[in-house]
């Protein structure tokens, strides 16, 4: 059988770049869906790592919420070398959960965890005072600011358990 | 770093003074806290050595830790101004919008305003 007219067909030098073209083609296709499969797995990933920060964040911000309670009970009681460590024990609550990178929030979040700590810190420093110089203390004043932190704390924990559920 | 200090002293005195800050009161009588992108500014009346008053002005990390801090005493030795009438405006003007004494004077002063709209002088 004779193929030199088969072989010699002007037609498979193009011929030949359709399927050359349609190799690459599928190459491209086969090597983006396994790109988007990889994006894909890395933002579920992702979401899981926020997910457990959020979990975390609720668990501090429960103990942050019972330490403030006590706080007030120790004030009530005068208890300063008691509310000291209280104090403490809060800050280092929330600062774990905001240095947390995986860790969101809104900017007004943010800022709203930026006054508590600067607060709880102004509260701890009068605690000093009143428990070391004999300072004056605004037992009133203390107690009606830690009510208002409670609440802003609260807040805080309710938008988190929704995003969480 | 001081002509910043002024910058920022004119600009709390400025925005306070047109309502734009939404200052806090903390557990200290004396000390009001604002939040202004996360970075927390803390004023303070406190007693001096000579048992006046200065006013401070620091700047807090978002975890609370003090950063700088200046008073009127220094604005005043970096430009010669007087300070200390300015930021005891400020601080009177921020207890009376906390106290909602402010608030009250306001609604005095429209109720005032109503009852003068019938005197023909």
């Amino acid at each position: 059988m004779d193929f030199e007219p088969l072989l010699n067909w002007n037609g498979w030098g193009a011929t030949g770049f359709v399927v050359s073209l349609t190799g690459v083609l599928f190459a491209f296709l086969a090597n983006s869906n396994a790109k988007s499969a990889k994006i894909a797995a890395t933002d579920a990933a992702e979401d899981v790592k926020r997910t457990i920060a959020s979990v975390e964040a609720i668990s501090e911000f429960g103990n942050v919420l019972n330490n403030l309670n006590e706080i007030r009970l120790k004030i009530d009681g005068q208890v300063w070398d008691k509310v000291s460590e209280l104090c403490t024990y809060v800050n280092n609550s929330v600062a774990l959960v905001t240095k947390t990178p995986t860790f969101q929030c809104s900017a007004e979040t943010r800022d709203s965890l930026a006054l508590f700590q600067a607060q709880i810190r102004v509260l701890n420093t009068s605690v000093l005072k009143a428990q070391h110089n004999g300072g004056q203390f605004d037992a009133v004043k203390a107690k009606k600011v830690l009510f208002t932190q409670s609440e802003s704390i609260s807040a805080i924990l309710a938008e988190l358990k929704s995003e969480v559920n | 770093m001081s002509k910043k200090w002024i910058e920022l002293a004119s600009m709390l005195i400025s925005l306070t003074a047109s309502e734009k800050l939404d200052w806090k009161e903390t557990s200290e009588e004396d000390v009001f806290q604002t939040v202004l992108g996360g970075t927390v500014v803390q004023f303070a009346r406190v007693g001096n050595f000579d048992g006046e008053d200065d006013y401070v002005v620091s700047i807090l990390t978002r975890n609370g830790k003090k950063f700088d801090s200046f008073s009127d005493v220094n604005l005043k030795e970096i430009s010669g101004s007087n300070w200390y009438t300015a930021f005891h405006e400020m601080h009177q003007s921020i207890q009376r919008r906390i106290s909602g004494a402010e608030q009250i004077l306001d609604n005095l002063i429209a109720e005032l305003h109503k009852k003068d709209d019938g005197i023909p002088f």
